[in-house]
């Protein structure tokens, strides 16, 4: 579909879940309620700005964090993963706070990844015991600091739970051994001298069969002590049946997925059931992801400029409509809370003065 | 010089073989069934390693009479005694807390050796012991069988087998083939406190095909439960030469696991030329003489295998050189050094390349190796020369080491080794290691080392 021609599409809100499920004004309604989280979890990209510009103005662009957020409620998800990068606590950090915060006012659990998309700053911090004792506590007072929920709706906070690094060996060419030992088991002590709510997740390994001799060597390692929930990413449909009985505790799927934007759907329905049919282990299932910059590939939509603004273009249909579905279905007809209603301004959430003073008072500023 | 060594030089006069000039000047043939002091010298080592910290090392053993061979080892964080005569190998170490000792003893047709480590305090103190048996069912095969237990049943780090019991067979079919098969039963324990109980198979093989050398292994793990995923490990190797004085050698090893595949392979192929011929161990007239003597050795009740390498021809020569029997081995012991010496390999130019894929580390490593070797009496390297013996070799190694994230770490290392004598050698070694991608998450930068050490071996 041609970018205008989806923009009208967009417009006319032909079908279109993402722009019109929760009807406009239906807070108005005092029947009116949250939009079910029938759909599971998912997986959001930190974005702060459309187009990379070091230094451009705004740092965050709201639009961005509200469309993104909007999508996330209105189709119906209950928990999201969002990498919050360290990036020492600059602007990319900042950038993925207002997600984290907003999603957890609407009473959507947040797995935070601790990771950095280049570079090996986070890890440099989080192997050495003063740095590593920053970082957390800079994490935790930010992330999990006080914060109320949305609206009175909305009946509790979302969790909040770190992942420590995402696929190790394959970003950062850490050895299995490397990772259990000198980064989860230390990073998991940190945060739980300071929370006791805080989940701790394993990061992954690759999710084809390549990664799972390192899944098989971490398990031997025992890096499942060093944690509360060790985590897969399934990208194959080999591995599914060859991770059955390898862990002895809880397994959330951080990432999963099919390339090809047609193959959403079946993937969604026959491979997310045949992983909790061969894994009955796994607590959670995320999918990947909302959005990212590679058309018809995994993400769910488009985002576009529109005028001033952005505007998200379903690019997933099937999977869409059939989150819609779902969502309708678990609605039942009643009037659902618009998502406008509940954040009528998303810089509500964005990093605040006490925010920076955390950040200053660490070795960082 | 005794009767036998004499009549030795005189047979190889009367072939034709000339006799080898080495940079310090010519070397006898090592009179070890008559020594002629009470106390001879046999090995000394030193070895001086600057990676940062100094560490040094010394390693001496000498002969003693016609009764065994004492050792004595040092270094910073160990030392340890040896001892070997005709029947019985004995050895005690300490490491930092750890002690470990050892016997062996060759009965005529039965070869056990035991192994007992005590850990250090800090790691619990317990005790592993390893027991095996080699019965001699004839002159070409033996059948193996061994037990191990480690009495500490505690996790911790590193995996480690708790318990082990094989059987398995070794045919030494003269110098032509070898065969060796392992059946075991085991039960490792895991860092993170798992046993694991499995099966294991490996068979191993090398022999001559045409005019090389080819070699084999495979190795299959059969674990049980919930680490109970397949194991598959095989390795191939050729040595052939070509044109006398032509090397050409390439090894392959694999590496599959149930469900993932093949997780690691590598590809090793090199060509070098050299100064003389080059005759591979199991070719040649040291090879037909190890044979002969161990087959002798047999029928002395001394129960020896054949060892197709230079250390363990060595080994043959002075443990038979104690026999009580030694003046009847003398001509043969003599012969089987003067065929190594005469059979000497003279590498004088190489290249080798180095493939290795590791997908549980995500990490591609290529190596290039060459080296350049100036054989005694100086000469061109590429001149072909009877009387050639190695002298100088200087070897350059270029390691990349390529991970997924991108990260690429290159590592080089330089060698010089001087070969004074075939007993007296010095070698220089330089490297500055690369960093892997935890070196720079530790901030650890790229090492420079260096090692040196001079090596003298009697008889080698």
């Amino acid at each position: 579909m041609a970018l205008a021609a989806r923009r009208d599409f967009l417009r006319a809100g032909a079908g279109c879940a993402l722009a019109g499920l929760a009807a406009r004004g239906a807070s108005q309604d005092p029947a009116a309620r949250l939009v079910p989280k029938r759909n599971g979890a998912l997986n959001v990209q930190p974005l702060r700005r459309f187009e990379a510009a070091a230094g451009a103005e705004p740092l965050i662009e709201p639009e961005l964090v509200a469309l993104q957020m909007r999508a996330v409620y209105e189709l119906g998800f209950e928990r999201i993963r969002i990498t919050v990068p360290f990036g020492r606590f600059g602007p990319d950090f900042l950038g993925a706070v207002p997600y984290v915060r907003c999603a957890r006012a609407l009473g959507i659990d947040v797995l935070a990844v601790m990771a950095d998309f280049t570079g090996f700053d986070l890890a440099q911090a989080l192997v050495r015991d003063a740095t590593r004792a920053e970082v957390v506590a800079a994490y935790l007072a930010i992330l999990d600091g006080p914060g109320e929920v949305a609206a009175p709706a909305v009946k509790r906070r979302g969790e909040l739970a770190l992942q420590v690094l995402n696929e190790p060996t394959h970003f950062l060419g850490l050895t299995p051994r490397d990772y259990a030992f000198e980064l989860l088991a230390p990073v998991r002590d940190a945060i739980r001298v300071r929370s006791d709510s805080v989940r701790v997740a394993a990061a992954a390994a690759l999710g084809n069969v390549d990664g799972l001799a390192r899944l098989r060597e971490l398990f031997q390692l025992g890096y499942d002590r060093y944690c509360d929930v060790v985590a897969y990413h399934v990208y194959s449909r080999r591995l599914i049946p060859a991770l059955a009985g390898l862990a002895r505790g809880a397994v959330w799927v951080t990432e999963s997925g099919v390339d090809g934007t047609a193959r959403h759907r079946d993937w969604y329905t026959r491979t997310f059931q045949e992983i909790r049919e061969t894994l009955p282990e796994v607590e959670r299932l995320y999918w990947f992801d909302l959005f990212d910059r590679a058309p018809g590939r995994f993400r769910l939509i488009d985002i576009v400029r529109d005028g001033p603004g952005f505007a998200a273009v379903p690019e997933s249909a099937g999977l869409i409509a059939h989150l819609e579905e779902r969502v309708a279905e678990a609605a039942a007809g009643r009037p659902l809370l618009a998502f406008a209603d509940l954040v009528p301004d998303v810089t509500d959430y964005f990093p605040t003065p006490a925010d920076l003073d955390v950040i200053a008072a660490t070795s960082f500023a | 010089m005794s009767a036998a060594p004499l009549a030795l030089l005189l047979l190889a006069g009367a072939a034709g073989v000339p006799e080898v000039e080495y940079p310090l000047g010519p070397l006898r043939v090592p009179d070890l069934t008559q020594p002629r002091r009470p106390f001879v010298l046999t090995d000394l080592r030193y070895a001086l390693s600057d990676a940062g910290g100094r560490a040094h090392a010394f390693g001496a053993r000498v002969r003693a009479g016609n009764w065994g061979f004492l050792g004595a080892e040092l270094d910073d964080s160990s030392w340890g005694l040896t001892l070997r005569t005709l029947r019985l190998d004995l050895y005690g170490f300490e490491t930092r807390g750890q002690y470990d000792v050892g016997a062996g003893y060759r009965f005529p047709w039965l070869e056990v050796h035991a192994d007992v480590t005590r850990r250090r305090e800090e790691a619990g103190a317990a005790w592993v012991a390893d027991l095996r048996f080699a019965g001699r069912v004839s002159q070409d095969w033996e059948l193996l069988a061994g037990v191990m237990r480690d009495g500490d049943r505690s996790a911790g780090p590193g995996r480690r087998h708790l318990d082990n019991a094989f059987l398995g067979f070794l045919y030494q079919g003269g110098e032509h083939v070898e065969l060796r098969g392992e059946l075991a039963r085991y039960r490792v324990l895991t860092d993170g406190g798992d046993e694991i109980e499995g099966g294991f198979l490996g068979l191993d093989a090398v022999g001559r095909v045409w005019t090389g050398e080819v070699s084999g292994r495979v190795a299959w793990e059969d674990p049980r439960g919930r680490f109970g995923f397949d194991d598959v490990q095989v390795e191939a190797g050729l040595r052939l030469p070509l044109l006398d004085r032509l090397l050409v050698e390439a090894s392959t090893h694999q590496r599959w696991q149930g469900g993932a595949g093949r997780i690691a392979h590598g590809l090793r192929g090199g060509v070098s030329l050299h100064a003389r011929r080059v005759t591979l161990p199991r070719f040649g007239d040291a090879a037909r003489r190890t044979t002969a003597l161990a087959r002798r050795g047999v029928e002395l009740g001394y129960n020896e295998r054949r060892a197709h390498g230079e250390g363990g021809r060595r080994e043959l020569r002075e443990r038979l050189s104690l026999s009580p029997r030694r003046a009847e081995l003398a001509d043969d012991l003599a012969a089987l050094y003067q065929a190594q010496v005469d059979e000497r390999i003279v590498p004088v130019l190489g290249v080798e390349l180095v493939h290795e894929q590791d997908l549980l580390r995500g990490e591609r490593r290529r190596e290039y190796r060459a080296f350049l070797g100036l054989p005694w009496p100086l000469a061109s390297p590429l001149r072909p020369g009877r009387g050639a013996t190695p002298f100088l070799e200087v070897d350059y190694a270029h390691v990349e080491r390529s991970f997924e994230a991108g990260f690429v770490s290159v590592s080089r290392e330089l060698g010089l080794t001087a070969r004074l004598s075939r007993e007296l050698e010095l070698l220089l070694r330089w490297g500055r290691e690369g960093q892997a991608p935890f070196d720079l998450v530790r901030n650890v930068g790229r090492p420079r080392r260096i090692d040196f050490a001079i090596v003298y071996a009697y008889g080698r």
